[in-house]
């Protein structure tokens, strides 16, 4: 890619583009990009090979010239965004919004299809306000969770973000407005979020829920305000730009402890879901646990060629290998309490009481764990703390390719029994491994499944491919379908939310933003 | 009580010399800051290769964070700017190696 770049852009003007947004005419888009430098300056207006590079960078088994940006431009106020908007409108040039754009395994930084230009919201990175009283913060798109958290620590204030495992680079708005998750009683991301501001496509600014009351002080304690609620049509969609948004911060408590429970076999997934539940519904354990299988959390720890040399599916005699040796489990709980010494006391006797009851299950805890890995990481995801130490599991397999297969799973043990049955098999008959997490939310689980390949290899890259397709449709088949997913796959997985959905969808779209400006495909909604 | 709104890319890109076409707001105090709060995670975890002690040239570096390479990531210049890469580059390149990468301890037999 280096080798056919042309210059960097330097202040004298803009490098030509390598490829021109769908429909748009290399004289319009030229002037386009004029008006995008009068806006933002030249040193905002990426059009150069080097510049466009990080952005081009995906983990998804397809091309990157199905997903190559036209060019990046960076926004660093709302002004600028309204009227970068009326250029887009005028000339139909498509923005792809990103906040911090470390979408890995969904997408990365680049868009749904090519040509599109990537809005930048990076630079737009100021924490507006930590109300320390209310437990809220109000912050810019560019804002990340480590400068958000050494905000709060170098602030004294004793409050705990939560964040998805690769913390320490992404951002809070970028993760709840794609509805992430994370680890701790806040895990739901966009459960915790209160009031956005969002530019639309017609250049209007609407600020959701209480924002929108002249001298309101409620807009980040008040989710829903008056009249209907808006805020979740502007995640996991295409209808504005989300310039601020607020959210709820957890008191740090006296006491946290972290634990985690063993299990051996990999039929026990049945009775840790049935054990585990109600203690999660009634509060007893608040946060969104994790059981991982063994190896996602072999992967935390080692490559596999430490124990398998060969290619295809891990095979289950490896897996009994490093489970004996490293001293892993086929499933591997990790949760917390949260709260007053008295309090955690109360709960830890009610959830070894219940392990105990089921007859299976080793408990260990962190005075046990010390500081071995993948404990402490898993420690630190459960009090919110940064880390990328969940990173290894692309080096698991090596060759970095990724791709989050997330089907919702129903929190019932039989459920999870034929789901794991099921992704076990389709990854199977292509070569590909089972690595797994179901992530417990509040009656649900996310079922997370690493979609592990060699993206340096086209034939495996090409396999995964495959593979993906088939899960969506198998799963579908079965009523399954998942919460959120990658570039490639956002029609296939719109289809299984059926027609009236997608119709619905694309009204809403119709309405608010007429010439399909932002961000066409995602989530498979366009005019 | 509220806090004041902070400008974090206000304060910290002074003395940073301006490259033509950097980001030119840089988020980091420093190559430092940049190194243990994003680098270090991975590569002084084994999580990513070891990287001290083999005079890997700055260039070649750069090129990596720019571009990503396999499962690292690449870093676009509003996450780290040009004057803060070449100060990671640099320190990189001249590291040197006392004590090997210390591998993630593997899980206890309990
Ligand atoms: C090892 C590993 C572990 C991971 N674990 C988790 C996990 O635990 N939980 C989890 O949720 N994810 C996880 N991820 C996936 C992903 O990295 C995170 O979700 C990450 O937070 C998303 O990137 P970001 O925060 O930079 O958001 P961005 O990339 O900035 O945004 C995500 C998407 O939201 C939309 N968007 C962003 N900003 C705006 C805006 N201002 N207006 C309108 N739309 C916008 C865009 O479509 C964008 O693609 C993991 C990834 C890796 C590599």
């Amino acid at each position: 890619m280096t080798a056919q770049k042309t210059a960097p852009a330097a202040a004298s003007g803009p490098a030509a583009p390598a490829i021109l947004p769908p429909g748009v005419s290399a004289g319009d888009f030229a002037g386009a990009i004029r008006e995008f430098i009068t806006i933002l300056g030249a040193e905002n207006v990426l059009t150069d090979a080097d510049h466009l590079a990080p952005y081009t960078k995906v983990m998804v088994a397809e091309s990157e010239d199905l997903h190559r940006p036209a060019a990046v431009i960076m926004a660093r106020t709302v002004e600028q965004v309204q009227k970068i908007m009326a250029v887009c409108n005028r000339v139909r040039v498509p923005i792809w919004p990103i906040s911090t754009g470390r979408n890995f395994g969904y997408g990365s930084a680049a868009p749904q299809s090519a040509g599109q230009v990537i809005l930048d919201l990076r630079h737009m990175n100021r924490i507006l306000e930590v109300d320390p009283v209310m437990c809220t913060a109000l912050v810019e798109p560019g804002v990340t969770y480590q400068q958000l958290k050494d905000y709060l620590v170098e602030n004294n204030i004793p409050l705990w973000l939560s964040c998805p495992a690769p913390s320490a680079i992404a951002g809070p708005l970028g993760n709840t407005v794609d509805r992430g998750v994370g680890y701790t009683p806040y895990g739901e991301h966009f459960m915790m979020q209160c009031g956005m501001e969002v530019v639309l496509a017609d250049g209007q600014v609407l600020r959701t829920g209480m924002g929108g009351v002249q001298n309101t002080n409620a807009w980040q304690v008040f989710k829903w305000g008056y009249g209907p609620y808006l805020d979740g049509i502007f995640t996991q969609s295409n209808y504005g730009v989300v310039t601020k948004m607020g959210m709820w911060l957890m008191p740090q408590p006296p006491v946290y402890k972290p634990f985690s429970i063993r299990y051996e076999k990999d039929e026990d997934i049945h009775d840790i879901v049935e054990t585990l539940r109600p203690l999660r519904i009634a509060g007893v354990i608040p946060n969104a646990m994790v059981f991982a299988n063994v190896m996602w959390e072999a992967a935390a720890i080692m490559p596999r060629s430490k124990y398998y040399q060969g290619t295809g599916t891990t095979p289950d005699h490896v897996l009994e290998e490093i489970k004996a040796k490293e001293g892993i489990g086929a499933w591997n709980v990790y949760a917390a309490l949260y709260g007053t010494k008295e309090q955690v006391e109360v709960n830890w006797n009610i959830i070894t009481g219940a392990i105990k009851a089921s007859g299976k299950g080793r408990i260990i805890t962190e005075e046990e764990a010390g500081e071995t890995e993948p404990f402490k990481y898993r420690a630190k995801l459960m009090r919110g703390d940064m880390t990328l130490q969940e990173f290894g599991l692309y080096r698991w397999r090596g060759g970095g390719g990724s791709m989050w297969f997330a089907p919702v799973t129903v929190a019932k043990g039989s459920e999870t029994r034929d789901q794991t049955e099921l992704a076990k098999k389709i990854l199977g008959e292509f070569g590909l491994d089972y690595v797994a997490e179901y992530i417990v939310g509040m009656r649900d689980m996310h079922h997370i499944i690493d979609v592990l390949f060699d993206r340096s290899n086209p034939e495996e890259m090409e396999r995964a491919h495959a593979c993906f397709a088939k899960l969506l449709s198998e799963f579908g088949k079965r009523g399954y379908a998942v919460y959120r997913v990658n570039t490639a796959f956002m029609d296939q997985t719109a289809d299984l939310y059926g027609p009236v959905k997608r119709h619905v969808d694309q009204a809403l779209k119709r309405a608010l933003d007429p010439n399909g400006i932002i961000a066409p495909g995602k989530s498979g909604i366009r005019i | 009580m509220k806090f004041r709104p902070i400008a974090l890319a206000a304060l910290l890109t002074l003395g940073m010399a301006p490259a033509v076409h950097a980001s030119p707001t840089g988020v980091w105090r420093g190559s430092n800051e940049a190194w243990e709060k994003v680098c270090a995670r991975c590569h002084l975890s084994g999580v990513g290769p070891e990287l001290r002690g083999r005079q890997l040239p700055p260039e070649y570096i750069k090129q990596v964070v720019r571009h990503g390479f396999l499962a690292m990531p690449a870093f676009p210049h509003g996450a780290i700017d040009d004057a803060t890469l070449d100060g990671v580059a640099l320190y990189v390149s001249k590291s040197r190696l006392n004590a090997p990468a210390k591998p993630a301890a593997p899980a206890k037999k309990l």
